[in-house]
């Protein structure tokens, strides 16, 4: 199994909390994984300590074609992630129009004094197709409903053609057609050869998503092949529920 | 009235308040949109200690008085930026919040600033050229003068300059700054950036508009423009625009009427174009909304 | 927030009121300013039910606009009185002091003198009886609400109670620096405090305390006191900040260092414990400082908590129990 992105030994705390501990995995190439595991357990924060966006009291990190060095790691990361973040950080009455957020992908590439220009826009608009977004391409963010947000995210994250997807739990307050259209849309960047990585709360759909499974609660608890990682134990151990059955499991009862 | 207007101190006074209300209405956007109208108030109230203390260093160092734009602003950028660390010190290592340390740094910088200047100003052994400094409690604009002119309109295309420059980056981290970090992007640079241009912003108005009242001339402009338009293109021209107006007119206003301060005129109209904003937009304005719930 | 800038509000009815009774004493001047009050409130709320507007602005701009119409009005109608442009800023103790309150014969004292004692008394009175209610009410509305309790007249009462405040200290205060004055010393008491009772009591201390300072530091500076009593409240915040025992700003970072450097410790705790032998493999830090290595472990060899047989590291018993305590407190659900 070939490796996309590797941690290991990684610590982060927030002063005197501490969000993650010791947490050595991996995250397959070419698969798409779920990171899970309860409220609080540092699973936002592992993605954003894989991009660098917090400082971390110790640990190596590892991305397929950059290593984390000073000064090079940017401009790698940079065209290798593409990172979608939660929809709540985000003021939807911003000024700003679909294609134009949707064109906040390609900054990456163009340095500081460029403006994006026909290129760029043309590929804005390619990855709002992919999404099937392209008649809101006009539309004040605002405008949109939850998915749609989720889906235009998405395809910022497109623009920057990267080999690595990190989204953090894209469906939250999203509904049900929605999360199947973006599942779609994930799946064809599986088979593309893509890795997909993201941050799920819903324990019912973790057998039908994903290949791979990381179960976090602040420490790794374990990490594999859906198939052979997500049991019951593994299951209790993360969440500190007793007497669970995989199926069963309704959202209501993990989110105490 | 209006013949006033061919008199040279006038034209200095109107020109200069123009520029100034569009610099801060453009570089306003920011703050609003990234929701910082407190820290506006915070940069702006510290700024008086900046401005009296550089005055009272001036003379201490030289035996005299000095008003000049030349001097005053550095001392108010000095102070705010004194006052914003510290505010964030407060905030992150503390349990209090936000709007309480706006009311600490009001007691710290504006009470020592205001201490300061009432000591400057008694009448047992008064600074020569002091009469004057009170001016930037509510704001004085026909006190400008040429040399300040220059300060203004140096600070105002370097702003914007900037502004026109970095728009992409800066458009990106008002916006989504967490997906900013995610591309890479130097966010502590980006940041200090935007945090120059808002102490820009303000320190530039405080001629006219005053300590006590700038934090408006910065943010009204933009809240009303908002309403005009879905475009941020659009929305800082409209802005700078406003903004221009409402300190011109008030500016001369107050410049006719002599002895009237410049602040709360230019603010008296600011917020009825905020009001006929909010009021009359189309599409957003509350009674395009009524009628088209109507219809 | 919304009361930092209720202050603000009171002015144009304050100065509208003196314009035409011309007595900084007479009620009058308290009903036009809850007048004032009520206009702001009723104004910031219809702004932010357009939601048009970023709440923080919306309330700004209706401060920022009714205080320049007060401005604007003392600065054209009333300049030839006391009430003049810098009483806004910060009021007008001299005069005050002056006007004394004679009822048969015996001076009482200055009449503003009296109407803060009165005011205080108010307070100390509404605090202490309705203080469970109060704490509820201006907490948690929703709890206070399905207790029975009525959140939104409680608050109003509040609202009323810093207007009446803020519309007395009107003449030691002003307009501007009232905001420092109500908001500097509870700051500070929150500093050493979070219990709500000691927290009032701690604040009316320091209050007090900044008032004399202040006072005594205007008489000899040669100004008008309300700015040297605001700064005074601000320098005692400053103090408390800094050399405060518990939440001080020194013993907080210190408390940060100390916890990431026992992280560290426990880390490596782990690590070894792990299997892992040479420097070499350890996992390179990011950040922070005195995270040597050597230093880590020479911290360890010190408390017994490793042992170095040869090449050899093993933890001790208390290293296993240091590690275990460690990876139970943080594993136990929220």
């Amino acid at each position: 199994m070939e490796t996309a992105i590797k941690t290991h030994g990684l610590t982060v705390s927030y002063g005197v909390h501490l969000a993650l501990w010791n947490v050595s995995t991996q995250i397959p190439a070419g698969q798409i994984s779920g990171i899970i595991g309860p409220n609080g357990a540092g699973k936002s924060t592992l993605l954003k300590a894989i991009l660098g966006m917090v400082p971390t009291l110790s640990g190596e990190i590892e991305v397929t074609g950059a290593t984390e060095q000073e000064g090079k790691q940017d401009q790698c990361l940079a065209s290798e992630i593409g990172y979608v973040p939660q929809r709540n950080c985000v003021d939807w009455d911003f000024p700003i129009t679909v294609l134009d957020l949707v064109l906040m992908g390609t900054y990456g590439r163009l340095k500081w004094f460029q403006r994006p220009g026909e290129k760029e826009r043309a590929d804005a608009r390619a990855a709002l197709i992919e999404v099937q977004m392209q008649e809101f391409a006009d539309r004040q963010i605002g405008q949109l409903s939850g998915g749609q947000q989720q889906r235009v995210f998405l395809a910022r994250a497109f623009v920057q053609q990267p080999s690595i997807y990190l989204l953090d739990e894209p469906f939250s307050g999203v509904d049900a057609t929605t999360e199947k259209i973006i599942m779609d849309i994930l799946y064809g960047l599986r088979d593309k050869g893509k890795t997909v990585s993201l941050v799920h709360h819903d324990l019912t759909t973790v057998n039908s998503y994903f290949d791979h499974i990381i179960l976090l609660n602040k420490q790794l608890v374990a990490s594999g092949p859906t198939q052979s990682t997500y049991t019951s134990e593994n299951i209790q151990a993360t969440y500190g529920v007793n007497d669970m059955q995989i199926g069963d499991v309704s959202k209501d009862v993990i989110d105490v | 009235m209006f013949e006033l207007l061919g008199d040279y101190t006038v034209q200095i006074v109107v020109f200069s308040s123009a520029v100034t209300g569009a610099t801060s209405g453009a570089l306003g956007c920011f703050a609003y949109l990234r929701r910082q109208s407190l820290v506006g108030d915070v940069i702006s109230h510290s700024s008086l200690l900046g401005i009296v203390g550089f005055f009272w260093l001036w003379f201490a160092f030289t035996g005299n008085g000095n008003k000049s734009l030349w001097l005053l602003i550095p001392g108010a950028m000095t102070a705010s930026i004194v006052a914003m660390i510290l505010t964030q010190w407060i905030t992150k290592t503390t349990k209090i919040k936000a709007d309480a340390s706006l009311g600490v740094m009001l007691a710290i910088f504006f009470g020592s600033g205001l201490t300061l200047l009432r000591w400057i100003q008694r009448s047992s052994n008064p600074i020569p050229g002091q009469a004057g400094l009170e001016n930037y409690l509510f704001g004085m604009a026909a006190a400008t003068t040429l040399p300040d002119l220059w300060m203004i309109g140096i600070l105002s295309v370097v702003s914007l300059t900037c502004l026109v420059i970095c728009w992409s980056r800066l458009k990106l981290l008002t916006f989504d700054p967490g997906y900013a970090a995610g591309l890479g992007l130097s966010i502590k640079l980006w940041e200090l950036l935007l945090i120059s241009l808002l102490v820009i912003g303000i320190v530039i108005g405080l001629q006219i508009a005053g300590v006590v009242l700038m934090v408006a001339l910065l943010i009204a402009p933009a809240s009303a423009a908002r309403q005009w338009t879905n475009s941020l293109g659009k929305m800082i021209f409209l802005a700078a625009l406003i903004g221009a107006v409402c300190a011109a007119s008030g500016a001369f206003l107050s410049a006719v009427k002599k002895g009237m301060p410049t602040g709360p005129v230019i603010v008296v109209f600011l917020v009825l174009g905020v009001l006929v904003s909010v009021l009359f937009a189309p599409g957003r304005g509350v009674l395009s909304r009524r009628r088209s719930l109507v219809t | 927030m919304v009361s930092e800038g209720l202050n603000h509000a009171l002015l144009p009815g304050l100065a509208f009121a003196f314009w035409i009774w011309r007595d900084y004493n007479s009620p009058w001047l308290l009903i036009a300013a809850a007048a004032s009050g009520l206009v702001m409130i009723w104004l910031s709320e219809a702004f932010q039910r357009t939601k048009l507007l970023d709440a923080d602005a919306s309330l700004g701009i209706v401060f920022a606009g009714m205080f320049s119409l007060g401005v604007l009005f003392v600065s054209n109608f009333l300049k030839q009185t006391h009430f003049h442009q810098d009483c806004i800023i910060e009021g007008n103790l001299a005069i005050a002091s002056l006007d004394r309150l004679k009822i048969g014969g015996w001076d009482l004292g200055p009449k503003s003198w009296i109407v803060m004692l009165s005011i205080f008394t108010v307070q100390l009175l509404f605090v202490i009886v309705c203080y469970k209610e109060l704490k509820a009410a201006l907490f948690d509305p929703e709890l206070a609400s399905r207790f029975g309790l009525q959140p939104k007249l409680f608050q109003l009462f509040w609202l009323s109670i810093v207007s009446l405040t803020t519309v007395a200290a009107f003449n030691v205060a002003g307009s501007i620096l009232i905001v420092a004055l109500m908001i500097a010393p509870p700051a500070a008491a929150y500093l050493v405090t979070t219990r709500l009772h000691s927290l009032l009591f701690v604040s009316a201390l320091i209050g007090a305390a900044s008032a004399f300072i202040g006072f005594y530091a205007s008489l000899s500076l040669d100004v008008a006191p309300t700015a040297p009593i605001a700064s005074s409240a601000g320098v005692v915040f400053l103090l408390i900040l800094f050399l405060s025992p518990q939440n001080g700003f020194i013993v907080t970072q210190w408390g940060h260092w100390r916890c990431n450097r026992e992280t560290l410790e426990c880390l490596v705790l782990q690590w070894i414990q792990d299997g892992l032998q040479e420097r070499s493999t350890f996992p390179p830090r990011a950040s922070g400082p005195f995270t040597k290595w050597r230093y880590i472990l020479n911290r360890l060899k010190r408390q017994t908590l490793i042992d170095q047989s040869g090449d050899q590291l093993v933890l001790t018993p208390a290293g296993q129990e240091k590690l275990t305590a460690k990876l139970a407190e943080f594993s136990c659900m929220e």
